[in-house]
């Protein structure tokens, strides 16, 4: 009895192994697929683009190593920010890995946009064979910039105008608690209009002139150097804290500011840097006179 | 600190005029090493922050760069000796600091000089050399002496190492370590030229000889400019900057900078030091008396990118401590 099972199992073995051998030299050849997309075909000159290549393919990330891809060549874009991501999905039992690369584009003036192809190169862990892959290059028009309220504000405006309105609800209702309706003039019927960027940037100019004038401006240069890239930051949605004046003033050449204009802003930075560096002291005219120009750079501009 | 003391003002404006004065020479020196060397701009730049900073330069670049070229031209043009030394496998330190040589006749020592005995050096290909060769090198660098035999003797001023590092080769090299590779106050990163720059090489070496580089100052005036750059006027705030700058690529968290887990180490305390004394050297090139935040941001990554050691997931990652450097640029405010 002990000799025919020793048999069967022997016989088993020597039927059954061949095939597992066979099952574990024979892996499937897995193929990577490249995509290559931008979010939209004309992009207006002060927003950003993105390009979003992926490849993907079957099996485990393991499987393929991707080499880190150098960033495309790009006319009339430039790239400021990319990112890329792995991740593994298992679809009706299936295993798919992606490694999707996200590129931020910012246009550099109107007209056509030109990305050029992103190679991809890879090496297949099982087989050793290394590959490459390459996408389309992409074109896109960039059309002249936008207004703020146009595209990505409206939900931002819908909640002020909500807010403003829950405001002007809220405290007419306080008001009308506490003052006798016979003694409301026609001039309190009229509710405050919402303060622009510009006037709210004109209020602190005048409290600045006002410090100004009560001899109490020891960081006037820093002062007037903030409202002034504040007002820039929240305007034209540029950022200027990790910038120098020279980063910020280049920034000004992708916004439809008119030469004069740039160069006012230019002046007005460059002698704040040198009050703020060079321990130029600024008198009380040339106080003035920075008042002066930045109170008109913020009129013409509102 | 109050803008603008009369005290401050004053003598800033003193410094403006000696800066203006002393650094007319740098625009001739430009012209002249253009008639030579195409593009490089940067290197030719940054090798005159290291002369007149009295700092020492680490560069990486692939062969063909005209690396040696920019360092020999600007030793024509400011007159000082020049020397280059190929790094390789059976290099001794007595081959850099020289020896004491025994004379049978008279039966005396006497001590011949090595190549480092010059103004300014090109050490080609240093990780080639092994790490005794090295530190001989680094430590000259740093001492600006050298012993042989029982003798101390003091290196020419100015004296300045460019040392080379292919990027491509690694094998049989013995890579700098991090502690010898802080002593170098920049390390640049230099590329291919344009396709404009290329052509115009292609179209100076078709011709027979270089120029000749008119000589624009001799060794004493660059000791007289290097005393001007010493009186630039660095304010507070700049300070403030620097340390700030520092700081975050030790801690970037206090920063609320998103670097965690990718800094292994950060900028030593000779990160702030060469990056006040080279920002200096850039101000004195642009011709002011001043240091601007321009100025800092002009040789941070050079200053900074390597002392900014990543992590093996930073590495896993493809991030580069020249991605982290800008990361901290970039987030940090500007006075």
């Amino acid at each position: 009895m002990r000799f025919l099972s020793i048999s069967i199992l022997i016989f088993a073995l020597a039927v059954f192994l061949p095939f597992s051998g066979q099952c574990q030299t024979n892996f499937s050849p897995a193929k990577i697929e490249l995509k290559s997309s931008v979010d939209r075909s004309n992009i207006p000159l002060n927003q950003n683009l993105t390009l979003t290549v992926q490849a993907s393919w079957e099996g485990e990330q393991r499987r393929f190593s991707i080499t880190p891809i150098i960033p495309p060549q790009c006319e009339n874009l430039e790239i400021f920010e990319s990112s890329s991501l792995n991740e593994s999905k298992i679809e009706q039992g299936i295993t798919r890995s992606l490694k999707t690369f996200r590129f931020v584009l910012k246009p550099l003036q109107t007209g056509t946009g030109r990305i050029g192809p992103v190679k991809v190169d890879y090496i297949d862990n099982m087989t050793q064979d290394s590959s490459s892959l390459s996408t389309q290059p992409i074109q896109v028009q960039i059309t002249p910039a936008n207004e703020r309220s146009r595209s990505g504000y409206k939900p931002a405006l819908i909640i002020a105008i909500f807010l403003v309105l829950a405001y002007v609800r809220y405290s007419s209702r306080k008001r009308a608690k506490r003052i006798d309706l016979s003694k409301i003039t026609e001039t309190e019927k009229i509710e405050p209009k919402p303060e622009s960027l510009e006037e709210k940037s004109l209020r602190g100019l005048d409290e600045l002139s006002e410090q100004v004038r009560m001899g109490r401006s020891d960081n006037f240069s820093t002062d007037i150097y903030r409202l002034l890239t504040g007002y820039l930051e929240s305007k034209y949605q540029i950022v200027t804290s990790g910038k120098t004046t020279d980063d910020i003033i280049r920034s000004f050449s992708s916004l439809d500011l008119t030469p004069e204009k740039i160069s006012l802003l230019r002046e007005v930075l460059s002698t704040c840097d040198r009050a703020k560096f060079a321990g130029e002291r600024l008198e009380k005219e040339k106080r003035d006179q920075i008042l002066n120009m930045v109170r008109k750079f913020l009129e013409q501009n509102g | 600190m109050q803008e603008g003391t009369a005290q401050t003002a004053s003598d800033i404006k003193a410094i403006q005029e000696k800066v203006e004065k002393e650094s007319l020479f740098v625009r001739e020196l430009m012209v002249e090493m253009g008639k030579v060397i195409v593009g490089q701009k940067y290197l030719v730049e940054r090798l005159l922050i290291g002369i007149l900073a009295n700092g020492h330069i680490l560069l990486e670049g692939v062969p063909g760069l005209a690396k040696t070229l920019s360092i020999k031209t600007l030793s024509d043009a400011i007159q000082t000796k020049f020397q280059r030394i190929q790094f390789t496998p059976d290099l001794l330190p007595a081959d850099l600091i020289g020896t004491m040589i025994y004379n049978p006749q008279s039966g005396t020592f006497t001590t011949k000089k090595g190549p480092l005995f010059t103004n300014l050096i090109l050490a080609d290909e240093i990780n080639r050399a092994p790490a005794k060769v090295q530190s001989a090198l680094l430590e000259a660098m740093q001492e600006r002496q050298v012993t042989i035999g029982e003798n101390s003797f003091k290196l020419d001023d100015p004296f300045l190492v460019m040392a080379t590092q292919n990027p491509i080769e690694q094998e049989g090299t013995y890579p700098l370590p991090e502690a010898q590779v802080d002593r170098f106050m920049l390390k640049l990163s230099i590329t291919y030229p344009n396709k404009k720059e290329e052509l115009e090489i292609i179209d100076r070496n078709a011709e027979v000889g270089f120029p000749e580089v008119k000589k624009v100052i001799s060794p004493k005036d660059i000791l007289k400019a290097r005393e001007v750059v010493g009186q630039i006027y660095v304010d507070e705030k700049i300070k403030d900057y620097i340390l700030n700058i520092v700081f975050a690529t030790r801690n970037p968290e206090e920063y609320k900078i998103d670097l965690k887990d990718l800094i292994a180490y950060g900028a030593s305390p000779r990160a702030s030091i060469y990056l006040n004394l080279a920002a200096k050297a850039h101000a004195f090139l642009k011709g002011r008396g001043y240091v601007t935040p321009e100025d800092i941001k002009a040789i941070g990554m050079d200053v900074l990118r390597h002392r900014v050691i990543v992590t093996y997931e930073a590495e896993a990652e493809g991030i580069t401590s020249e991605d982290i450097v800008k990361k901290v640029f970039d987030h940090i405010e500007v006075p």
